[in-house]
């Protein structure tokens, strides 16, 4: 079983936590960690959502990181390893 | 105007002429609309029969297809068509009403959370709570379904915002704004990708195209072929792919998979590279992965990314546009392998595809679905016909015995294998196509799936052939049954079907029925000629299997029969 660390980085529709939920419980992940935070809007920033999370599988790592990438809402995937999130989260 | 009225002009400006649905209380301001608007609505008899006919608009005319729903049964009713259209990347827009805002979540009456329910069988949804949202998530809707890789978008719309008047200062904003584009770029690999998978191509021994229904969609065909004939490669072609590549061309082995070709089996068993055009690897294609084509590279061309290496690791993966991609892999190699390393490969895949071939000699009185079915295909010949399937023996019959130029000319549920499919299918291409006979060839399980279409037939005088092949059976899994079941046919018999002239007759549609080999002929003349919808009832054994079959689970080589 292996572990991953994702941030993704959505739109924040109504619905888009659950529909990143939804597909990594469909595609074979259990969900170890999850951290979810939306920004505010400001004029030339639309409002965005940013989930951490940390994931475990024997499927492959890659092709989740492609499925998150077609969410329509998604804007950003990103694969870190658990220390830098850790050195992440305790910097905010 | 409203927001019902807003989106009935929307559709317009998007070209759309005709859509199919079924009205009900939440969907009421928009039926309103409707009502004398200009833009042609088709009254199936049931939610699923609607989503259906628009996904045969939608495979058979390369358009957008447009379904209407009301909110609770009747959204519900059209899941499986979304998830249909979700698995063949069909682009489809689902439109339901849902109750008004405020009792959300209440449990209102014939309130269903739709779009939780659509989150697993759609490329994307939305839910409209404020008439300010609707300009930017339809014109998204009708964008992101025939963008990229196509696929359903629903969009559930409150009732309040369907009635409420659009804000003057939202219209102005939306008529100065372009249309929303999808923002994704069209994707072309790096010219060292195309350059690496030309180098594995020239190099190759064994090379062979495995063609998908993603040919199709990005209307590549034509590309494809120049791709075949310019290095002679042999091709085998998906369920989806059938048409991709003319029935006809002589470098067609055939369907590939669990009922393919022993040709295209073969030849996908023994290459020694897989250039895989717009396909997923699907498991009825594949069969068990460890032991498919076990000695070839693979150079995999898709728009979707997420289906490169998803179930076999590609050599090279080449992610974009595919005509663009095909341009400059035919650009870049050079021609002159073909003539030096691949002949043996190529002369042994045309051996094998005429020795190994279909046999039509059944040497019975009864009727033989497969020469039927071939018989049908070749009276199509000069002027093309489309035939939607339904799912089971017919389904495969069709694939491996009936021809087709074009992937639009074949429409079957290929990833969902939806029961039910083909009928209201049918009625959709026949309405995008009207120029072209459109046969549906069904079970005897399939066609009462959906039977109720046979009175949409009939309202709007849809000249669709149904071509009926009856086993009394459920005969695809009383196959299985008899194979890998111990012949414990469980809850397959039919033999109490209606009989189906009689009911085709009760829907005002002519109905024949034959049941011998000596009939077939006149019949379809008779199926063929008739100006109206015409349903023909063929009694065949219920002994009759689909061969070739690859067991599941198992290498391709393993054929039985």
């Amino acid at each position: 079983m292996n572990t991953n660390t994702y941030k993704v980085v959505t739109r924040h529709a109504s619905g888009t936590l659950e529909r990143v939920l939804r597909l990594v419980r469909h595609r074979g992940f259990e969900v170890n960690y999850c951290f979810a935070q939306g920004s505010e809007a400001t004029n030339h920033v639309e409002k965005n959502m940013e989930i951490i999370l940390q994931l475990s599988s024997d499927r492959s790592a890659d092709n989740l990181y492609h499925q998150l990438h077609k969410l329509v809402d998604v804007i950003e995937v990103r694969h870190y390893n658990a220390a830098s999130i850790r050195s992440s989260l305790s910097h905010e | 105007m409203r927001g019902a009225d807003y989106l009935v002009k929307t559709l317009k400006d998007h070209k759309v002429e005709t859509v199919f649905g079924y009205p009900g209380g939440a969907i009421m301001p928009v039926y309103d609309a409707l009502y004398e608007s200009g833009l042609r609505h088709i009254l199936c008899r049931h939610e699923q029969g609607a989503v259906f006919a628009a996904d045969g608009y939608a495979r058979s005319s390369g358009q957008l297809g447009v379904c209407i729903a009301t909110s609770g049964p009747g959204a519900t009713n059209l899941i499986t068509g979304i998830a249909n259209a979700q698995l063949d990347s069909v682009p489809l827009l689902a439109i339901t009403g849902q109750v008004a805002s405020n009792f959300i979540g209440t449990d209102a009456f014939q309130e269903i959370d739709t779009y939780g329910l659509s989150l697993s069988v759609v490329k994307h949804s939305y839910l409209v709570t404020n008439i300010e949202d609707l300009p930017r998530m339809l014109n998204e809707a009708i964008s992101l379904a025939q963008s990229g890789r196509p696929g359903p978008v629903l969009i559930d719309i409150a009732k309040d915002v369907q009635m409420a008047e659009m804000p003057a200062t939202t219209l102005a904003y939306c008529e100065k704004s372009s249309p929303h584009q999808d923002d994704q770029q069209v994707l072309v690999p790096p010219s060292e990708v195309i350059s690496k998978a030309a180098s594995l191509l020239a190099s190759s021994q064994k090379p062979l195209v495995y063609a998908g229904g993603g040919v199709g969609i990005a209307q590549a065909s034509e590309l494809l072929k120049t791709l075949v004939d310019t290095f002679k490669l042999p091709t085998v072609t998906t369920l989806k792919g059938i048409g991709s590549i003319e029935g006809s061309h002589p470098y067609n082995l055939g369907m590939l998979g669990m009922h393919g070709t022993k040709s295209a089996n073969l030849a996908v068993q023994e290459c020694d590279l897989l250039l895989v055009v717009g396909a997923r690897l699907d498991d009825r294609a594949t069969g068990d992965l460890k032991q498919f084509a076990p000695y070839a590279k693979v150079i995999h061309i898709d728009c979707d990314q997420a289906e490169v290496s998803k179930l076999r690791l590609a050599d090279v993966s080449l992610v974009g546009e595919m005509k663009e991609i095909l341009s400059a892999i035919i650009e870049t190699v050079s021609g002159s392998f073909v003539h030096q390393t691949a002949h043996q490969w190529r002369h042994s895949c045309l051996t094998n595809k005429e020795q190994l071939g279909f046999r039509y000699d059944a040497p019975f009185s009864t009727i033989y679905a497969p020469l039927l079915l071939q018989k049908l295909s070749q009276r199509f010949q000069q002027q093309p016909a489309i035939v939607a399937c339904d799912v089971g023996q017919h389904q495969m019959w069709v694939a491996q015995h009936m021809q087709f130029d074009s992937c639009q000319h074949h429409l079957s549920s290929g990833g969902l294998g939806t029961m039910g499919y083909g009928l209201p299918a049918a009625l959709g291409a026949k309405l995008a196509n009207p120029e072209l006979t459109v046969i549906n060839v069904s079970g005897d399980g399939s066609i009462m799936m959906n039977i109720q279409e046979l009175a949409t037939l009939k309202r709007y005088n849809i000249p669709v052939k149904i071509l009926l092949l009856d086993n009394q059976r459920l005969g695809m899994v009383r196959q299985w049954q008899q194979l890998f079941f111990e012949n414990r046919y469980s809850e397959t018999d039919l033999s109490d079907n209606p009989d189906f002239t009689e009911l085709a007759h009760a829907f005002g549609i002519q109905s024949k029925s034959i049941h011998l080999a000596a009939q077939v002929d006149d019949a379809l003349d008779d199926f063929l000629s008739s100006e109206q919808s015409f349903l023909l009832h063929v009694a065949i054994d219920p002994d009759e299997n689909v061969w070739p079959l690859v067991p599941p689970w198992q290498k391709q080589c393993r054929l039985s029969r």
